[in-house]
């Protein structure tokens, strides 16, 4: 009985629910009405995104703060984005005389750059993103409290390094550039020129303060040479000083590198370009997990496919002719193809044309190495740093014996000894990161020597690349170098 | 009283019509006649068998609702009747053998002072009238006034028209119906007459004659455009008595075009609208812009908000910073997984069946849009798709099959005259053809071959096809309607390649008896598939080139290049055919809305969206498509995309009559979330092709490119109509919105407009003087809207994972972070002049426009310098857009047996940048000038060649000696008119529509994309002969040279590679005949047609490329689509 009663009742609630369910429902859509009523922030506040973090996330612990530092690296090291990767070496070495692309010739190649054409922009953009992220860890890590303060030396001395190194590379190029030391972008957004040689201040403080800061050995990265330590950034220092004439401290910042013997010895022809040789002060490991070809791009543009195919970039006769007889490295360094019926040389300092997806490559990016650092002090000596001329001498024929070559005479004078060394670098360090182009430009020959070799007038506005048009046109401050069209 | 329609046929068989003249004619005529009458005799005899709208039924003592149950069942018409006239449940005895409907129902109501009559599809007893005497006696024997009138308004199919107004003509005084359609007016005259009006119907006028009850006044559906229903923000509204700019596109209009994307339906159909194809795919973005470019920077996409039935669209972009030219090629839709695929995105309106779609309304103006709010500063176009009707069953079928084709080719040169021009070149340039100059084309090429690489590459004929089958019905108070849908479309590339889409769509409508409550259910779902191949640029080979495949069908190296690298690299690009790609989406839009009125005029309601979108996408770089020669290995491509987008909106509305106005208020909210995840990875260094689709086979994966995007959105809105007479008309609409992708403190704006109309023609005066002008309006408003599509987390520093380096995965910045930003505000303004004249035939509205927009949400162009090249900023710039539009139609002819209309429409629109504070100091210094256009280009002016050198020259405008930026002048891109005219003519049975587009713009032409000419690549066949040879040339192309010449710089950057890219297109042509109807009701069907519906038949235009609307040359040009089809319905 009760449960017919219960029956009931409930029937009866459900007829009276039934009854009311129309103001049940007015009721409910009122209470949906009201909701954003209190329009309050929660209704617009969004959950931070999970694929990325903030700056100050990323320098609140050691390992996120490192991880920005090796995305600088990341991105130097990368096959399709980075200037550091190849472009150098390929463009400005065509920009100079050492070789010639297959086929049509450049506008590198002509000396004849456009701004419109924006092939040398790339240079500019990628060095001024990597001065970004190097800022952004100064910035940041000189506020945090999360980050070791051996992790926080080590990383402000790399990025004040990076810094350097890409400022280098910038006024060499594009000559008076924009002085960019923060990532404050509405400071910096109308920024005008800042001439030579301020920049060259700022690249030297930055070097001096990074030796302080960083370890002296490849401890951070395992033993692995591929991330700067204190003897790269008095490398770098050194090439810096001697590209301002100074030459006594050119000749100390060489001399402490070539001393520390316990990790710096010039290796075997064959062997100086492999991942880590005794003669690198400093690499970048290519990218072998993403793109091909998993090795280094220089080593992937130069050699020819297959041994009957055209080179894609073949040395220019005047190169090959300026090898000494029985020098080593003319077979060590440069390699030959026969195609429809003519023999092509290219530069063979990397062996590795294809790498293997997912294996470490057995050869790294070098981008700075002992061999430069005894040119560097053989020419400051030349000038008068250290023990002179004599010792200038010496340290050729250190370079010289290596390759296989009789030993100078002592009895040279000075301007013997520095076209001495103006051969010696050009053979030593050819198809290398611009040296031939950069060397050229210092010693005041790039327009006679090109002209003369290329058979056509290279004027001096082309010693300088473009400002890249939309530079030009995002900063109205932005002045374009002689001889180029604003855009 | 009326007949019921014995004969439907008669309709379209009259006996009368016109009359030829002239003894031959005469004689076919009479002949025609006779045959009309035999052949309708016929038909008569026909449908007396088959309408079936007699009754056989024979029972005792039945109820008479179980009779009305027969006769719906026999005859399909529903019988309407009050529950308190009729007693439904008494029995009475019936016996009918072949009975009319006519007789059968005075058989059942006999002995019952209740009479009837048949509607369309109903028949509706009503209280028997007074007879003759009856009506003289209550004449002489004066009855009290009835000051109090009470009745009940439906509509024909018998649903309760909620809200319909009643006014008594004299006083203008009046009430409204409630949810059951019931109503009570007090202060009535006997003598006075009622007008009932309904949006969407026609008005009612009745005489009260002494009646206090009007329990069956039927409102019938307006046919002329100015009361057709017009779809607004939260509601509807009418040409008539909107005081917002609105434009509308039907049903049958979007029907008769062949294509799969409701947005292609929409070119030239709207005044200000401008739809542009971005490429051949049917699945291609489509770039839509209404009343001309707002924002000064071209990072942000110019899509008006998209609602769908309720539903807004959200799809956040996550291209703002990386896919620059957003505003260009449109926004990448539903492919935000960074791997763009052959067409650059896929149209987000792709996945909806243009055949669900009942109208799309273009809302333009402040008064039509801001109460969207933030959203609605570039405009909102309504999408409402098809809902179910009350009465019988109906299932419509569709079907159609056709063909596409490229629709020109763009002549280049010969094998002959290709191989001259190079020759040519490498004279001039001192150069003897070498090996290693790279002159492969000269020297290990034949030199006989010739191939036109166009047809190679798009010259096949694709197929199109489309089924469509909807079955819809119901009663007055649940219906339904459910379409089934298949499209494809096969590609006119030469190799394999389509876009298919198979969808579904239900609508269910359900309310209580007593219409208080009402509940909305509605989805569409789309699958599509897109299966394509990155074309090949290839239209500018070399014509002498070998041919692509060898013996064996693999690529041809071996002829190509043997050992050159850089030949070989020339056959390279047609790897990417062997690189399929794939899209698959899913898209679901569905919507529950919840209605209820618990009081005569209040509605409270809650609208509950939801929309997901997901794309499945696969890029396979097969080992087949890549030089043997580099080792290659396989990489398989995976990209996915996942958009989930819900929204509650409750509302309130309330309409009520007060003394002689109307007022309607609309109070809501507005909570949206929306969720974008996007990612590609890649897997490579596959070793087989037949392991390319596994991607644990790869050595190595990675993750490309993820993205992830969350957007919240919290509004207040509101409305106030208010409506004196039907002859002023006044709208206030206010808006607070909040949106997550401003910082803190940044996050709320306020939106609001006022707008005004005046129906002059209603004046007396008016009436009086001006007769012949049966429709006058001048309208006019003013209000702000905004934008905040800007893409997530602007506000943030953010840091990303990147290639992983020496075993280090690295953490890169993505953007520079600005907290400060804030919504961009438009003010629009708007004045309008509607009329009709010769009882609305012929109609013209004509608006000016001014928009201003400010504040605008740039992505601000900054120095790569800085980091990155741009940030997102509120611009300084203030940019107008103003113009003029114009719609018209006219219906020149409106015979029983033939009808022609014709329409119209245009807009000029004035674009210009008005002002920007410190110009000289900003990024747009150097491109853009105060007073005039965002879409300018500073060219030189190309005056020649140079009959000395052969080089190209442009003039020195400022006479200093010197070509530079000072001797630049502005060119505008922008279009300068876009309209289109329709012609409609039916002729008895036949239909014939035809659509023209217009456009009057300067476009960028073909010989831009051209390479340098004497280098290796063709050139158009009209430059032949044309080119410098001699000193003392005059001509107009420049010295062929190889090699790359300064002039050539300053000639790319002049006039002389844009023209006039005007165009006059038949965009839309439909041939329709509509089968015997007598014939269909025979084998059971209420109506069906066949038809051949064909777009882009011919263009004219001066143009000098393929064509001027995509102005693309090399990219899959648009295609051409004629089917035939056949429509049915039973």
């Amino acid at each position: 009985m009760v449960s017919y009663i219960n029956l009931n009742k409930m029937k009866k609630l459900l007829l009276a629910f039934r009854k009311n369910l129309g103001r049940h429902i007015a009721g409910l859509l009122l209470v949906c009405l009201l909701l954003p009523m209190n329009s309050c922030k929660k209704f617009v506040t969004v959950p931070e995104p999970i694929n990325s973090i903030t700056t100050l996330e990323t320098f609140s612990n050691d390992a996120t703060a490192n991880s920005e530092i090796v995305g600088i690296y990341s991105k130097m090291a990368s096959y399709s984005e980075s200037y550091v990767n190849g472009d150098i070496t390929i463009n400005s070495g065509m920009s100079a005389d050492e070789f010639q692309q297959f086929g049509s010739p450049t506008l590198f190649q002509l000396n004849n750059l456009q701004t419109a054409d924006g092939s040398s922009d790339l240079f500019w953009t990628q060095a001024y993103f990597n001065i970004y992220q190097a800022n952004l860890a100064i910035e940041a890590l000189k506020n945090s409290t999360g980050v070791s303060t051996q992790m926080k030396n080590q990383l402000i001395g790399e990025a004040e390094f990076i810094r350097a190194f890409d400022y280098f590379y910038l006024v060499n190029f594009y000559g008076d550039v924009p002085l960019v030391t923060t990532t404050a972008f509405a400071a910096n957004e109308t920024l005008p020129r800042t001439s030579v040689a301020k920049v060259y201040q700022l690249i030297t403080s930055d070097l001096m303060d990074a030796q302080n800061l960083l370890a002296i050995d490849y401890s951070v990265s395992d033993g692995e040479r591929t991330r700067p330590n204190k003897w790269a950034a008095k490398a770098l220092l050194a090439r810096v000083y001697l590209y301002q004439g100074d030459w006594k401290d050119a000749e100390a910042q060489a001399t402490s590198v070539i001393n520390n013997s316990s990790l710096y010895s010039l290796t075997d022809l064959n062997s100086v370009f492999l991942a880590n040789s005794n003669e690198a002060i400093w690499q970048l490991q290519p990218d072998y997990t993403i793109r091909r070809p998993y090795t280094t791009y220089e080593g992937n543009s130069f050699i020819p496919i297959r041994a009957t195919s055209n080179p894609n970039y073949y040395l220019t006769s005047e190169l090959i002719s300026a090898f000494e007889p029985l020098d080593q490295r003319r077979t060590a360094w440069v390699g030959s193809t026969q195609y429809a019926g003519q023999f092509y040389y290219y530069p063979f300092k990397y062996k590795i044309r294809l790498g293997t997806v997912g294996v470490v490559p057995a050869e790294n990016i070098m981008v700075l190495r002992l061999a430069e650092q005894y040119l560097i002090r053989a020419e400051a000596e030349a000038n008068g740093a250290g023990g002179g001329v004599n010792s200038a001498i010496g340290d050729l024929n250190v370079i010289r014996s290596r390759a296989g070559l009789p030993s100078l005479s002592t009895s040279l004078t000075k301007d013997s000894v520095l076209a001495a060394i103006a051969q010696e670098r050009r053979i030593e360090l050819f198809a290398e990161f611009g040296h031939r182009w950069l060397d050229l430009k210092r010693t005041g020959q790039a327009t006679t020597v090109l002209s003369t070799e290329k058979g056509f007038t290279v004027s001096s506005n082309a010693l300088l690349y473009p400002i890249p048009g939309y530079e030009l046109q995002t900063d109205p401050k932005l002045t374009q170098n002689p001889g180029y069209l604003s855009k | 009283m009326l007949q019921p329609k014995q004969n439907k046929f008669m309709k379209y068989y009259p006996l009368s019509g016109i009359h030829l003249s002239g003894g031959y004619t005469t004689q076919i005529w009479r002949t025609m006649k006779l045959t009309f009458i035999i052949i309708t005799a016929f038909f008569m005899q026909v449908s007396a068998s088959t309408l079936a709208q007699q009754v056989t039924f024979k029972a005792n003592s039945i109820s008479i609702k179980n009779v009305f149950t027969e006769i719906r069942k026999q005859t399909g018409y529903i019988v309407l009747y009050q529950a308190e006239e009729l007693d439904a449940s008494k029995t009475v005895s019936v016996n009918f053998d072949h009975a009319s409907l006519k007789e059968a129902m005075t058989k059942i109501l006999q002995n019952q002072e209740l009479d009837f009559t048949i509607e369309d599809q109903s028949i509706v007893i009503k209280k028997k009238e007074p007879s003759l005497l009856e009506k003289l006696k209550n004449a002489l024997t004066p009855s009290p006034p009835p000051s109090v009138v009470t009745g009940r308004i439906r509509n024909n199919i018998g649903e309760p028209l909620s809200g319909a107004s009643i006014t008594i003509k004299r006083t203008k005084e009046g009430t409204i119906a409630g949810a059951d359609g019931k109503f009570i007016l007090k202060n009535v005259d006997p003598n006075d007459t009622l007008l009932v009006s309904f949006i969407g119907y026609k008005t009612l006028i009745v005489p009260v004659n002494a009646k206090a009850d009007f329990p069956y006044l039927i409102m019938e559906v307006a046919t002329n455009g100015l009361d057709q229903v017009v779809v607004q923000a939260y509601g509807t509204t009418t040409q008539r008595l909107t005081t917002g700019d609105i434009g509308k596109v039907t049903a049958a209009e979007i029907e008769r075009q062949p294509v799969m994307n409701p947005l292609l339906a929409l070119q030239g159909k709207i005044a200000g609208l401008d739809v542009n194809q971005t490429s051949g795919y049917a699945s291609a973005p489509v770039k839509v812009e209404l009343r001309g470019r707002g924002n000064i920077s071209n990072n942000f996409t110019s899509d008006p908000l998209y609602i769908i039935d309720g539903v807004p669209l959200t799809v956040v972009e996550s291209g703002v910073s990386g896919n620059a030219n957003l505003y260009k090629n449109g926004s990448a839709g539903f492919i935000q997984s960074g791997l763009l695929g052959p067409a650059d995105g896929q149209s987000p309106l792709f996945s909806l069946n243009p055949s669900d779609i009942e109208s799309i309304e273009v809302l333009k103006d402040a008064d039509a849009t801001a109460i969207y709010g933030s959203r609605g500063g570039q405009g909102v176009i309504i999408i409402t798709t098809k809902k179910g009707k009350a009465g019988n069953t109906k299932v419509d079928l569709s079907f159609q099959e056709g063909i596409t084709k490229v629709t020109r080719d763009y002549s280049l040169m010969n094998t002959q005259q290709y191989l001259a021009m190079r020759n040519e070149a490498l004279r001039n340039d001192g150069i003897v053809p070498s090996v290693s100059n790279g002159d492969y084309d000269l020297l290990q090429w034949s030199q006989s071959n010739n191939t036109n690489w166009q047809k190679v590459l798009y010259g096949g004929t694709g197929r199109s096809t489309n089924a469509q089958v909807s079955l819809s019905g119901g009663n007055p108070q649940t219906s339904f309607r459910i379409g089934v849908g298949y499209n494809d479309n096969t590609g006119i590339t030469t190799v394999s390649g389509s876009d298919q889409k198979a969808s579904l769509s239900f609508n269910l409508t359900h309310s209580t008896p007593d219409h208080k409550f009402q509940v909305t259910l509605s989805g569409q779902y789309a699958f599509t598939q897109s299966d394509m191949t990155n074309l090949p640029s290839a239209t500018l080979l070399p014509p002498n080139a070998p041919p692509i495949y060898d013996a064996s069908g693999k690529l041809n190296w071996d002829a190509w290049g043997g050992d050159y690298t850089n030949a070989r690299g020339a056959l390279g690009q047609f790897g990417s055919l062997y690189n399929p790609y794939s899209s698959k989406t899913n898209f679901l839009n569905s919507n529950l809305n919840l209605n209820y009125e618990p009081l005569k005029g209040l509605n409270i309601g809650t609208n509950f969206g939801f929309n997901s979108a997901q794309a499945n996408q696969t890029f396979f770089q097969t080992i087949a498509g890549q030089d043997p020669d580099s080792s290659p290995t396989g990489t398989s491509n995976y990209g996915y995309t996942m958009n989930k987008n819900w929204t509650i909106e409750p509302q309130v509305t309330y309409n009520i009559v007060v003394g002689k106005g109307k007022i309607d208020v609309l109070l809501g909210g507005e909570l949206q979330q929306t969720r974008t995840d996007g990612f590609n990875f890649m897997g490579s260094g596959i070793t087989n092709d037949i392991l390319i689709q596994n991607v644990s086979a790869a050595p190595s994966s990675s993750i490309n490119s993820m993205f992830e995007g969350e957007y919240k959105y919290a509004a207040l809105f509101s409305r106030l109509s208010y409506n004196l007479g039907n002859k002023y008309l006044l709208n206030i609409t206010t808006r607070r919105d909040g949106s997550s992708r401003f910082g803190s403190g940044n996050q709320y704006g306020n939106f609001g407009s006022l707008g005004a109309a005046w129906i002059l023609s209603e004046e007396n005066w008016f009436k009086k003087q001006l007769s012949f002008i049966s429709f006058a309006k001048l309208k006019g408003s003013y209000g702000l809207t905004g934008s905040d599509a800007i893409g997530d987390y602007g506000y943030l520093t953010r840091l990303s994972t990147g290639i992983p380096y020496d075993g280090t995965v690295p953490l890169l910045p993505t953007q520079h972070a600005n907290p400060n930003f804030h919504w961009s505000t438009t003010k629009k303004l708007e004045a309008g002049f509607d009329f009709g004249i010769f009882k609305d035939r012929v109609n013209f509205s004509v608006d000016y426009y001014r928009d201003r927009i400010g504040d605008q949400l740039v992505n601000f162009p900054i120095p790569n310098f800085t980091g990155f090249q741009n940030v997102i900023e509120n611009s300084p710039a203030l940019v107008q857009n103003s113009g003029w539009e114009f719609t018209g139609n006219a219906k020149i002819i409106d015979k029983k047996r033939i009808t022609l209309t014709i329409n119209f429409n245009g807009a000029f629109n004035y674009n210009k940048l008005v002002s920007y504070p410190n110009f000289a100091l900003s990024p747009y210094y150097n491109t853009l000038i105060i007073g005039q256009p965002l879409n300018i280009l500073k060219v030189w002016h190309l005056t020649g060649v140079d009959p000395q050198n052969g080089q190209y020259m442009v003039q020195d405008i400022n006479h200093d000696g010197q070509i530079s930026q000072a001797d630049t002048y502005p060119l505008n891109l922008s279009p300068k008119f876009i309209g289109g005219f329709g012609i409609n003519l039916t002729y008895q049975s036949f239909g014939l529509n035809l659509f023209f587009a217009i456009k009057q713009q300067t476009g960028q032409n073909a010989l831009s994309q051209i390479a340098n000419p004497g280098s290796i690549g063709n050139l158009p066949a009209s430059m032949v002969g044309k080119e410098w040879q001699y000193p003392g040339d005059i001509t107009t192309v420049a010295k062929y040279s190889s090699l790359f010449s300064a002039s050539r710089t300053f000639y790319l950057a002049s006039d002389g590679v844009y023209t006039d890219a005007s165009f006059i297109r038949l965009e839309n042509a439909s041939l329709s005949y509509n089968l015997p109807a007598a014939y269909l009701a025979k084998i059971g069907m209420k109506s069906g047609s066949i038809f051949i519906n064909a777009n882009d038949l011919f263009t004219i235009t001066k143009y000098q490329g393929p064509d001027p609307e995509t102005q693309n040359f090399g990219g899959l040009p648009p295609t051409r689509t004629i089917v035939t089809g056949l429509k049915l319905s039973f």
